[in-house]
Formats: structure tokens, sequence, C-alpha cells
């Protein structure tokens, strides 16, 4: 693995328009993902974590725009690159994967048929070496019998079957980057380790690079090397996957683990998070989770905290400051919510 | 019927917002002033023509547009401008009832039709599709020549060959909804077949069936006009537009006026109806207003 | 063959039902040959639900979960077997004794948000039950009293279904089924599609109202976590059959069945080498052309000869814990004990 980064995404900060006022989307992101690694984005909705994916591919819908920030991929910068570069890099060097394979394979045309069109489209070569190379890409994402599935329709295929598909395509074209958005939420659990196996395999064979979007910490800690938290359009955590499982830093991390149902709190309520995501009508000012923080203090809410470096983690909390954070404050000051 | 007392139908439809995005919308700002133009025109036409409808003026006949008549006049000397906005009132009279009943009609065969499918549906699709093979006009010329020429039984026939539209359309919204997991909801909840329908799919239907009202109003004026043109609908000297149609035609050579501005007028209703329908079916569906913002 | 908690507490009890579907027709060879096919969606299940019982029902999609839960709540014709509610048969019963028994058997819909009627306003939806049952305006409970239940404000009682956040849709199909004072309610994937957050927040909710209101629940769920929280018994269910059933921490400690221990692993981060030899290979069979024998052979890694030709009966593996393998007992001595102890102490913080 080289150590120069496939895809650079630098203080990227988009905005949309509606009701005639300029909202909120994702702000200040910022990342490196190296060639081979695998990189979790996980989120609640409304964290901005699908606008990331979109703006990173530069599908962004019409009514919203990048507003600041890089995205360096292979040394061009996607901000800049004009729609037809755009066109030609999507399905050749970068792919993507979407929730419902259903609604993105074209249900008139055989298996077959769309990934020939789709290897088409970025090469020149002979119909019956498509079919090979088809027929090969399906074998590697575990479908038997590939001569009879390539004749199918997307409709004679079932669920795990179709995602599978889904994968064999955007994988075709042997892409640099990977972006599959929520791959395993219309799946089964005995499916979604399936998949999410098939992802981690392919780095391994291809030295493809992956983006995974879920909203399942579970999901993404299983097959990521890292893990970007995000949370109101914003960056909170980034850090190694199991890591971040053990050692959560951000008190939002904190949180989301554990109000995840754990047996062993039988009988009790489950811890909850008070109150809610604040809304892109409102103007955040310091920390967006500064509500809801069960360590919230003044700082807070009245300055943004910077995404620092912590040991390899990198967070965006004033505990962790180097200058104003209070991680290794004597027990004197207690934080304001235990006062 | 003391099951469906509640209030139920109640809507985001009539508040100000719609009226809002009706206008913020370029084609139902367009259509939404023809409809007012004709609503106005059927409530004041006979004060706001120029001259009577029936106020001849041999002297003047058959004039190309001037400062005095602006449309010109027909073969009698009557000005057509005054006409045609006499005659708004008498279309409106014959269309809007028409179209309501076939809305009705078209309810009343597609409703059942896609609830319950099977051996229901089998025996009103045959119904429906035996209708719709007979060309309306012809249908329309038969049920005629049977039951005799009056306004009442013209409204009747237009009602029943336009039908089927309504019917197939509700049938299909019918058949999309009926297995949707809150129509589920209601049969769990012990809802009858009848509550269902009035409350809780006909409601969520209504936006298709707004457009194909809108659309069938100019498509009614059209068959009227027809209708009164072969001499089966308004007799003259009611200034219908089929009527005035039907007189410009005789002189289409030597004044084309009369033709012209009533094929323009017929296609400016077409027009500005389609259009407030297709904006409205748009702002009225639920799903839809979140979209919008 | 009955469920292991039968006792003169029980609530709800379900024998050997069964609900075929007999409408699916396939094409073979040409389209104008086809031939009808019976889906036993549901096939010889036994369980009961104690009063104050949570019962959870989990399993992969096509295992007949779903169907299971609708046939209890009589929205389905049963094909066999028995389902009696507070000791009346349910499948046997009048039009108008099923429609009285409806207030105390309710359901939480699948689709939250789909299942609220879009041009009801949430006060609308809530009195519905009231209208069509003809209860008493004295009977009723306000919607602002419903509304709390579920700890929603009473300004919720204005919106739309399409303005409610999908945590919010589900407090309101709750308070709907809460109306009508129930006793047993079928929630069918309460949480599924949620936030973490919201999860456990409904989780609450229910546990909430069990202890307030006396309700028992039968949780229909693929969420592994959610159930091993919740459920005081837990029966897996697989193409159309229970192939565990038992307390709770029983499954979730020691299960028996290969299918059990492999669904239970998918949902812990185990030790690769140990994850292979439980991982579920490939997808639920067809349930039009199940497997013969046991219906899981074809994707269980210990499967004999035997599993093809025979079907395995429930017999009781434990206290109050049964499962239908002819090798449990083998699979478990072949594993260490220690290693073959599925639980996911080791992998959350």
């Amino acid at each position: 693995m080289t150590t120069q980064p496939i895809l650079s995404v630098e203080a990227l900060t988009t905005n949309y328009r509606a009701d005639g006022m300029s909202l909120r989307g994702i702000k200040d992101i910022s990342f490196d993902l190296k060639r081979g690694e695998i990189l979790g984005i996980v989120g609640e909705s409304g964290s901005g974590k699908s606008t990331l994916s979109f703006a990173i591919s530069r599908l962004l819908p019409e009514n919203a725009q990048i507003e600041s920030g890089q995205i360096e991929f292979s040394g061009l910068d996607l901000t800049i690159a004009s729609p037809k570069e755009m066109r030609r890099l999507r399905g050749d060097k970068i792919a993507m994967v979407f929730q419902d394979p259903l609604s993105s394979l074209h249900p008139c045309l055989t298996i077959g048929r769309q990934m020939v069109d789709a290897l088409r489209a970025h090469n020149s070569g002979s119909r019956k070496e498509y079919q090979n190379l088809a027929a090969d890409m399906l074998a590697r994402v575990g479908i038997g019998n590939t001569g009879q599935r390539l004749r199918q329709y997307p409709h004679e295929l079932s669920g795990g079957m179709r995602q599978r598909v889904m994968i064999a395509i955007a994988l075709l074209l042997r892409p640099d980057l990977l972006i599959a958005d929520e791959p395993t939420s219309a799946l089964d659990v005995s499916l979604q380790g399936q998949i999410i196996g098939l992802l981690a395999g392919f780095r391994e064979k291809l030295g493809t690079s992956v983006l995974i979007i879920s909203h399942d910490l579970t999901v993404i800690s299983s097959a990521a090397d890292f893990v970007l938290v995000m949370y109101a359009g914003e960056s909170m955590e980034l850090a190694n996957a199991e890591e971040i499982f053990r050692h959560p830093l951000h008190p939002y991390t904190q949180s989301l683990i554990s109000v995840m149902p754990d047996r062993r709190l039988r009988g009790k309520p489950l811890p909850t998070i008070p109150g809610r995501v604040p809304s892109a009508h409102e103007t955040i000012v310091g920390c967006a989770f500064a509500g809801r923080c069960p360590q919230t203090r003044h700082v807070c809410s009245a300055e943004r905290p910077q995404f620092s470096a912590v040991g390899l983690s990198r967070v965006r909390c004033h505990i962790y400051d180097p200058q104003s954070g209070w991680l290794f404050d004597t027990e004197a000051e207690k934080p304001a919510a235990a006062r | 019927m003391s099951v469906f007392t509640i209030t139920g139908g109640k809507t985001r439809s009539a508040n100000a917002g719609t009226v809002r995005r009706l206008l913020r919308n370029s084609g139902g700002k367009f259509g939404l002033l023809v409809v007012l133009v004709l609503v106005v025109l059927f409530v004041f036409g006979p004060q706001l023509a120029p001259f009577g409808s029936a106020q001849q003026d041999i002297a003047s006949r058959l004039q190309g547009p001037s400062f005095k008549h602006l449309l010109g006049t027909d073969h009698l000397g009557r000005d057509l401008l005054s006409r045609l906005i006499v005659g708004v009132r008498i279309e409106l009279l014959v269309a809007i009832p028409s179209v309501l009943g076939a809305l009705v009609l078209g309810l009343l065969l597609g409703l059942p039709a896609g609830y319950f499918g099977g051996a229901v549906d089998a025996a009103i699709v045959v119904i429906l599709d035996a209708l719709h093979a007979l060309p309306t006009v012809v249908l329309a010329l038969t049920l005629l020549a049977l039951l005799g020429n009056s306004l009442g039984n013209v409204i009747f026939v237009m009602a029943i060959s336009l039908a089927p539209s309504f019917a197939r359309v509700a049938r299909a919204s019918v058949f999309s909804v009926r297995h949707s997991a809150y129509v589920e909801a209601e049969r769990f909840l012990g809802a009858s077949n009848g509550r269902i329908l009035l409350l809780h799919i006909l409601p969520n239907i209504i936006p298709p069936l707004l457009l194909l009202v809108a659309m069938s109003l100019p498509t009614a004026i059209a068959v009227e006009t027809g209708l009164s043109f072969l001499g089966l609908g308004v007799r003259p000297p009611t200034p219908s537009w089929g009527v005035i149609l039907a007189d410009g035609f005789a002189r289409v050579r030597t004044a084309p006026w009369a033709v012209l501005w009533t094929c323009l007028a017929l296609a400016i209703t077409t027009l500005g109806c389609t259009l407030l329908g297709e904006t409205l079916r748009d702002i009225l569906d639920p799903k839809r207003i979140g979209d919008q913002q | 063959m009955s469920g292991p908690k039968e006792s003169a507490a029980s609530l709800l009890e379900v024998h050997d039902l069964s609900v075929h579907f007999g409408e699916a027709q396939r094409a073979r060879w040409s389209w104008w040959h086809t031939e009808r096919s019976l889906l036993r969606a549901v096939d010889g299940v036994s369980l009961s639900v104690g009063k104050g019982e949570i019962v959870g029902l989990v399993g992969e999609s096509g295992s007949g979960k779903t169907t299971l839960g609708r046939a209890i709540l009589g929205m389905y014709p049963i094909a066999g077997g028995e389902v009696l509610f507070a000791g009346s048969d349910v499948s046997r019963m009048s039009r108008n004794d099923r429609r009285l028994l409806r207030r105390r058997m309710q359901m939480i819909p699948q689709d939250a948000a789909a299942s609220l009627s879009p041009r009801f306003s949430v006060s609308q939806l809530l009195t519905e039950a009231y209208d069509i049952s003809g209860t008493a305006p004295a009977a009723r409970k306000p919607t602002s009293e419903l509304l709390s239940m579920v700890e929603l404000g009473h300004e919720h009682a204005n919106k739309y279904p399409h303005e409610l956040s999908g945590g919010q849709a589900r407090r309101v199909s709750i308070a709907r089924a809460l109306a009508m004072g129930p006793d047993f309610i079928v929630a069918d994937e309460p949480t599924a599609g949620l936030d973490v957050s919201a999860v456990a927040t409904i989780v609450n909710l229910l546990m909430r109202l069990r202890t307030d209101l006396g309700l028992s629940y039968l949780v229909i769920t693929h969420d592994l976590q959610v159930v091993a929280y919740l459920a005081d018994v837990i029966a897996v269910m697989y193409l159309g059959k229970i192939v565990e059933i038992g307390r709770a921490e029983d499954i979730i400690d020691s299960p028996k069945h290969p299918y059990t221990r492999s669904l239970l692993h998918s949902i812990s981060g185990r030790a690769a080498a140990e994850r292979a030899m439980f991982e579920l290979k490939g997808e639920v069979p067809n349930p039009l052309t199940p497997p013969s024998g046991c219906r899981f052979h074809p994707r269980c890694s210990f499967a004999r000869p035997l599993c093809r030709t025979q079907e395995p009966l429930r017999t009781e593996c434990g206290k109050n814990h049964e499962t239908a393998c002819h090798f449990w007992n083998k699979i478990e001595a072949t594993l260490d004990p220690a290693n073959g102890r599925i639980n996911s102490k080791e992998n959350t913080p």
C-alpha cells in the first residue's frame, strides 16, 4: 500500500437553496483515503453522510452546490472538473453502489446486457470478450451458474443476488474508488455479513478503495479500517474502526454506542440521547452537539471546536482541545450538566 | 350512513399556500388566468358583451375586425365577440355538468372495479371496453337520435361517453393503493369497505382525477361544439360555439373570421384547463409538497 | 408439540398453526402453461405468550414471521391448527366475536409511516378506531392522553403523516394500537429503519408500556440486538417453522440449533476461523420449494445424510428450551463448551 492518498477531501462545505434561503449542507469535512483502504462514514439521518457521497461523485441535486473546499482524486480536483470529465470518471475510476439495487438496475435489460453495456461505455473490445469478463466478475461476487444468470432480468433475482450484481457491475471496470451508500440496509443479517465480506475481499484482491456509508455502526466497524462519524453535517470523530468501538472519544460517538440495545441492560431502560438534531435552518455557533451533550460546558455553545488530533484519531470536541480542553482537568471543575 | 360521520377528507388543499404555489408556476398562472376569465364570462358574459348576441346589423355583415366590431361580424351582422362571450355560458352550462356526471359515473364503476378486483372487475371492464369501442361522436349521435334532442339529453350523452376514461383512471389508481400499508392497517382496524373506499382511497386518488376533469372540460366543449355543428346539440340562434362555427363554416372562404376566432377560443380554453389541471395535480399530492420546498 | 411456556397464565396459545397461500402461480416451460403451487408460509408452528410476556420472533425475510403474526391476529385464513386467545379459539370465531376481540389484540404495522392514511391528521388517525367501533364518547381516550402515552406533545395532533419523522410515525402507530386498550400487541419490526438513537427510545417506550399497562407483545424483528434486550422468550423461525424456542438468556447464551448459532454470529465480531464455520452461506431457499428433510440442511455445515431425508421434530434440549435439530447435542459436544458459547459480551464495549 502506498502512502499517497487516492482521495483527499479538504474542508469540503456544501449548501443548498430552499424556500429562498441558503441552508447548511455539510461543513468543513476533511479526510484522506489511501489505496486499498476502507473508510466507513456513520451518521444518523440528516447527518449529511449521503450529501458527502453525492458531493464526491458530483451528483448533488440541482439545488445544492459545493461552496468551498477541495476533493482531490488521483491528482484531479473534482470540485472544478467539467461534467464531461466527471461522466468519464464515474463508472470508470469511481463506481457507486446504492441501497436499493432494484431501482439502480434497468428492469427491461438482462444482467448480461447491462454488464456488457457498462464495459462498452468505457472500453473497446468484442462482445464475446465482455461476456467472459462479465461472467468472470459474477463468479467473483459469489454468483454461481453465471451463464444462466447473465440471461436473467433483475426481477428474477433475489435481493441479495441483485446487490451482488450491482457490486459486480460497479467493479467491472476496476474502479479505484467504490462508494457504497447503505449497501446492506435492505438485506437480511446473514446477507449483510456476506456483502461486507465481499467488499473487504475486493480491496485485497483489486486494491480498490472503498467508502461505505451507513447508519449502522456495527456494519461499519466490521468492514472499515477507519470510521468517520458525522453529525449535523460536521465531522465529529475520525478514528480506527476497532479503536472507535473500544475507546470512543467524542461524546456523540459515545452516546451512539451506548444507545445500542445491550442485553446486559435487560430490565433497565436504555440510555437515550435527549433533544434532537439541529435542523438545517438553525445556525450553529459552537459545537453542533452542544445542546444534547452530557458533558457540555459554556465554551461548547460559544465557540466551534477544532478537528484536532488526539493520538491517532481526530476529534471535534473542546474536551480534547490542546489549549482549552479539560481532558486532564482535576475534579475541581465539573461539567455544566452535572451541576 | 353514520359510519362516515367523521371529517375525513379535509386536506391541505384549501389553504392559501396552494394558491401561492400555483402562482409560482408559470403554466399554472396562465391556466388560472384562462379559467378565471372563463368564470367571469360565465357569470357576467351578457353584461360584458358590447352588443346583444342576437342583435343584427345586416348593413355591416361579414366584416373583418374593426374598432366597432373587434372580431368582426357574421352573416347576419351580429358581433362575433359578443356571440363568443355569451357562448361561454352555454358551453360551460353543458360541459361542467357533463364532466361532473362523467366523474360520478366513472367513480361508481372504477372504485369497485379497482377495489374488489376479480369478477366485479372483469364485469365492469367489459362494460367499459364496450363503451370505449364506440367513437364518442358516433355514440353521442346514436343516443341523441334515440332519446331526442334536448339540452338535458346532450349532457347525459356526453357524461356517458366521457365516463369510461374516468372509470379507467379511478380503477388504475385504486389498484395502486388497495394493497398499500395504510389500507391494510385500516382493514385491520375493522373499517368497512365503504369507509376505506370513501375516506382512505378516494382522497388519495383525487389528483389524477382532477387532472382528468380539467382535461375533459375542453373535450366536452369540443364535443358539444361538434354536436351543435352537426345540428344535434344546441339549436340556433342560441350562440353556442358550435353554432357560431357552423354558421361561419358555410362562408369560410369569403369570411374566415368566425371559424378562426372560435377555434382560437377552443385552443386557449384547452391549453388553460390542461395547464391548470397539471399544476394542481402536482400541488395537491401530499408527497410532492416536500419536494417543492 | 407445544410451546415450552405452557401454563395457566398463557394469554395466547398457538397450536400447530399452518397458513398456506395457494395463489402463487408459476410459469413453467411456457407462459400459457401455469402450475398452481402451494406456499406453506407457516407450517405447524406452536408457541405461547404469557400475560405480560414479550416473545421475540426472529428470522430472515421469507421465514414466515410476519405471516405468523398476521395469522394470529386473524388477518389470514388458517389452513390448520388453532390460535387460542384467553382461552377462546380465534380461528373459529364468528365475525362479531372477532371484532370484539380486536379490542384486545392490536398490531403495530411494519412500515409505520406508510401505514398511516396520508390525508388524515394525527388526531383523526387516533380517533379512527373509536369511530369504526362506534365507541361512546365517554369511553374514548382523549387524543392528548394517547399522544402523551407515547411521549408525543399535543402539537403533533394536527400534523399529517408526511410531516412526521420516522420515530414520530412509529409512536403514532403505537398510540393507534393503544386506543382500544389492548392486552396483546403484535409489533412487526418496530425498530426497522430508525436511527440508532430513535431505536433506543422506541424500545424504552415499548418496555414502559408493558410495565404501565401490563401488555404482552409478540415482537417480530430481524434485529437480534433488540430482541436480546427486549424479549423474555425468543422463537427462531426458518422457512415457516420454528427451529428453536426458549428463554432469551438460553437462546443467546447457549443456542442449540446451527441456524440460531449462525444468526447470533452475524451480530458478534468473532474470530475469522470461527466465523467461517457458522457463516450462513447462500440465501434462504424459495419457500415454494422448500428443501426436503430439515429445511436448513443445504446451508448447514453440520448436515448429515439423515438431515436430507428426515425432518427433525422439536425436542427438549434444556429447561423450557426446544430445538428442531437431529444433532444438536452432538454439535454441542464437538465444540468446546467455552467456544460454543456465543454471546455478544466480548465485542461490545
